[in-house]
């Protein structure tokens, strides 16, 4: 059976390692036997017609009680051809350990230990196998399925000392390990450097990112980060939340960019349901997704600018995106985690002065935008503290999964909107903006442009958005309105269901990719047939990203740290989920 | 002479001019803090204190009450001598500035005292020596202060200050020439007064060259936006004084303005005339027309040190204008444009006025 070129490529060269194809919204699926894993990505890498060069996403399933019980996902792009596939290896319970990708995508490093971390499944030649986002001492890997929902206990005062002796013993082989230990440096630390923390307490590393800096002088000769600080078990929780439920928690992800993760999560249920929503339901998302990007990118600028020395544009920044809120309070009553994108549409239809805000904000915008470059872009201290900043080749940073604007702004037009488009993104005319350098200066223009082009799709969205329904009306997944439940027995009995139970999803998965303010966010969604998600694993844009930082800061200053940090915009509630 | 008029000559000569100087410049220094927060607020849209008294006018005092009953921590692996000293020595000097400062010509206050008395502490004949001195010696404050803490991110910032004074001061002290040069003086009165025909800062060529220079460097001393690398606030947490508590963080934080106050004083009795009033136009312009004559005549009428103090405010507002809208420069950048600019067109204005001195052109 003919299913796509790829597979059919495949299948002629390992034709007894591959097996299971299948077309899935698209894109090819096909299942690897584990020894065969190196060789076939290596090929599909470095093959001229098939060139799968960025791996979107490294994740792991736990489909217990299965016999072979894991699943580890490989999903990989093609920048040349513009389409992805998704490789699956199987993992038994009694054996998990895989090889290591990282010589072939730079990018599976962090993944790698992130699945390590969380589903105790060892990878062979990984340089440094420690764990990520739990602390050092656990034992345990909490997002297999038979390790509980608060498996681990929380104090309060009546067992606060119990835990306390407990973590004593925990923590004495952790307080051993030095600032060498984790910059990975072996033996003596070379004369003359000193090694710094900036973080996880620091006033510009944007959350709780630590960055361990070895320097001699101002000159750093490494840079290590360090994230989990904020790791709250958010895809855990999704888990043990049913599938309407879970929208409440992706806002807590991004928590500057919401509704972003919101899309996300409410595309990759819908794909998995088989489900259309209205077209109003999807002007309504671009237009609050283009505003989240407007109010991420106010806040990117504010502490950009602010931790070079630019005090007062952070206000002038925030003075603008609240505008923004006020449009988001005005239409669901919250500001930040509106949680109003959910699965079906959109939580309410527009309120009146939704449209009125909305071309208000639009018409005062872009001299407010105007203003900001004036006062920067060609300003001479800001060009000397940007220009040739942190810089990468357009090839490392595809090897290091980097995506949205810190690679954009190094002339690869990679944009999900374009390549991949979803909410009807290809019904707008935008640009994608690019530079060509990559450098923090770079990112800054890239982002500056980037809101004019989100400007520009919300004023075409606005324009054409048509009448309709704001939600899809399959009454199995949506709730029915007000007066269908009083005057309809089934409509009440669906939402009885709806909000004491939950909807049922059929089993399967389900990928969904979209570009957030800070790059290609993914949601990866598994269904066991019951109201509540067997996996939501989520590809933060933020986490991939930040791996690029060791190169970037490698040769430069103490204040370029700052300055790349800054350009890389990571979000830690996005890193550490 | 007896004894009560020994009393009264030293409280005239010292003990009233001593207390007044000291109280202005304690108020300056926590005046000029709620200055800066107003000034930078309204730059900032914003409005900054308003609920202490009206306008937040009393912020700075109750500012100066939570610092003073603040608990005083020294880490517990600093240098105890070095930390405590640090704060002091910094303060000291930049206290001790003002003394050779005149602030304007003898007067008797439109009448009120029966004679003349100077409104300075001493006319030393080399005054402008003497202010370079401390500003150099205060440096040695903000090393040990980042020395004792025994913190990196304050190591850090100490040698970012030493080395970035000690590149400023040169370029600083041949403007200073500079200006020796024009007036013939070192000492700052005369200095004043060899401008009551035309300000330093439209001598051309050298004045306005000179002036800025002197500005730049002046900045640059202080620790002042973009310059303010030694306590980058983004980078190096507070810098040198990281960590400092209570009224020792209040003393750099006294240090840093008083010193501000003296860089602005320096500017204005170098390059801008001191005392002297703003003349529209020279007297004699137009035969000395009535309108002018009358204008600059009314000008004369406010006394001098309010002209003085002024120019001051004015500079200083400029320097909370910089902090508002400027980057940080980056470490390596600040000594290149000091070596690499500032320092040869300082020598090149110096080299242009002994020149031009020499063959009776200015």
């Amino acid at each position: 059976m003919f299913l796509s070129p790829v597979i059919s490529t495949l299948e002629e060269h390992f034709p007894d390692a591959i097996s299971e194809p299948e077309l899935r919204s698209g894109d090819p699926w096909i299942t690897v036997t584990r020894d065969r894993l190196a060789d076939v990505l290596t090929f599909l890498k470095i093959t001229p017609e098939l060139r799968y060069n960025l791996l979107i996403d490294l994740t792991c399933i736990d489909f217990h009680p299965h016999p072979s019980r894991f699943s580890v996902y490989y999903y990989l792009h093609s920048m040349e051809h513009e389409r992805k596939l998704m490789v699956r290896v199987r993992v038994p319970d009694d054996d998990p350990t895989l090889p290591s990708v990282i010589t072939i995508y730079g990018t599976a490093n962090w993944h790698e230990r992130e699945v390590f971390d969380q589903f105790g499944i060892s990878f062979r030649d990984h340089p440094d196998l420690r764990r990520i986002l739990n602390p050092d001492h656990w034992t345990v890997h909490p997002l297999r399925r038979d390790f509980p929902l608060g498996g681990e206990e929380v104090a309060f005062t009546h067992n606060a000392d119990a835990i306390a002796v407990q973590a004593d013993t925990w923590t004495e082989p952790v307080r051993e390990k030095t600032v060498q230990d984790y910059l990975g440096l072996t033996g003596e630390v070379k004369e003359g450097t000193i090694i710094i923390n900036i973080g996880p307490q620091h006033p510009s590393t944007h959350g709780v990112l630590r960055v361990a800096l070895q320097l001699e002088g101002e000159t750093v000769l490494r840079a290590m980060p360090h994230v989990g600080y904020l790791h709250t078990g958010i895809e855990k929780t999704a888990e043990n939340l049913t599938y309407q439920q879970a929208v409440t928690v992706t806002d807590r992800l991004d928590y500057v960019a919401p509704l972003s993760n919101n899309l996300g999560y409410a595309l990759a249920v819908e794909r998995l349901l088989n489900l259309e929503v209205p077209p109003r339901a999807d002007y309504v998302r671009v237009i609050l997704a283009e505003l989240t990007r407007i109010a991420s990118h106010l806040i990117w600028l504010g502490t950009h600018a602010f931790e070079l020395g630019v005090q007062s544009m952070i206000l002038y920044c925030f003075r603008e995106r609240e505008l923004i809120l006020d449009i988001f309070e005005e239409l669901s009553g919250v500001r930040m985690m509106t949680s109003f994108i959910n699965v079906g549409g959109v939580r309410t239809d527009l309120t009146p002065q939704f449209g009125k805000r909305v071309r208000e904000f639009l018409a005062l915008f872009p001299e407010k935008l105007d203003s900001y470059e004036d006062m920067l872009t060609n300003n001479k201290i800001w060009l000397k503290r940007t220009k040739d900043i942190g810089a990468l080749s357009q090839d490392t940073l595809i090897d290091l999964g980097v995506t949205g604007p810190a690679l954009r702004s190094a002339g690869v037009a990679f944009d999900v909107r374009t390549a991949y488009p979803y909410c009807g993104y290809n019904n707008f005319t935008f640009a994608v903006p690019t530079g060509t350098t990559g450098d923090v200066y770079d990112k800054y223009r890239v982002r500056m442009e980037e809101m004019r082009q989100s400007l520009g799709i919300i004023r075409q969205a606005m324009d054409g958005l048509p009448e309709g329904p704001f939600r899809s009306d399959d009454r199995k997944v949506t709730l029915p309105p007000r007066e269908e439940i009083e005057t309809g027995m089934e409509q009440l009995i669906h939402h009885f269901l709806l909000v004491s139970r939950g909807f049922p999803v059929p089993e399967g998965e389900a990928y969904s990719l979209i570009e957030s303010p800070r790059g290609a966010l993914g949601f990866f969604v598994s269904s066991d047939g019951t109201p509540m998600p067997r996996r939501v694993r989520v590809r933060a844009p933020s986490f991939v990203n930040l791996q690029a930082l060791e190169p970037m800061c490698r040769g430069g200053m103490i204040a370029d740290v700052i300055a790349i940090i800054a350009g890389i915009d990571p979000l830690m509630g996005e890193v550490d989920r | 002479m007896t004894v009560m008029d020994q009393v009264a000559n030293i409280a005239y000569s010292l003990i009233i001019p001593v207390a007044v100087l000291f109280g202005f410049i304690m108020l300056n220094a926590a005046y000029l803090s709620y200055m800066e927060r107003k000034v930078l607020a309204h730059m900032q849209a914003r409005m900054g204190p308003m609920m202490t008294g009206w306008h937040g006018i009393l912020q700075p005092i109750a500012d100066g009450v939570k610092l003073f009953f603040k608990e005083d921590i020294i880490p517990a692996k600093a240098d105890k001598w070095l930390f405590s000293l640090a704060p002091v020595l910094l303060l000291i000097m930049s206290i001790a500035a003002f003394v050779a400062i005149p602030f304007g010509p003898p007067t008797d206050f439109y009448g009120i005292l029966s004679n003349k008395v100077p409104l300075w502490l001493t006319n030393l004949n080399v005054g402008i020596l003497y202010v370079l001195a401390l500003a150099s010696v205060g440096t040695y404050g903000v090393i040990m202060a980042g020395w004792a803490s025994n913190n990196k991110y304050s190591l850090l910032g100490g040698f970012r200050s030493a080395a970035q004074m000690i590149s400023y001061e040169i370029p600083m002290a041949f403007a200073i020439i500079t200006v020796v040069l024009l007036a013939g003086s070192l000492n700052l009165a005369e200095i004043v007064n060899a401008q009551s025909e035309k300000w330093f800062i439209i001598v051309l060529p050298v004045g306005p060259v000179a002036f800025l220079l002197y500005l730049i460097s002046g900045v640059a001393e202080t620790n002042r936006a973009p310059f303010d690398l030694p306590e980058a606030e983004t980078e190096l947490v507070a810098g040198f004084f990281t960590e400092y508590t209570g009224m020792r963080f209040a003393m750099f934080f006294m240090a840093e303005y008083a010193n501000m106050v003296v860089i602005s004083l320096l500017v204005s009795i170098l390059f801008l005339g001191g005392w002297m009033p703003v003349q529209i136009l020279p007297n004699t312009w137009l035969g000395g027309m009535p309108p002018v004559s009358w204008i600059n005549g009314l000008f004369r009428l406010m006394p001098p040190v309010l002209w003085l103090l002024g120019k001051v405010y004015f500079l200083l507002f400029f320097f909370i204008w910089l902090r508002a809208t400027l980057p940080r420069l980056r470490y390596d950048q600040l000594m290149a444009f000091s070596w690499k600019f500032l320092l040869p067109l300082s020598l090149a204005t110096l080299l242009t006025t002994a020149v031009m001195k020499q063959m009776g052109l200015l």
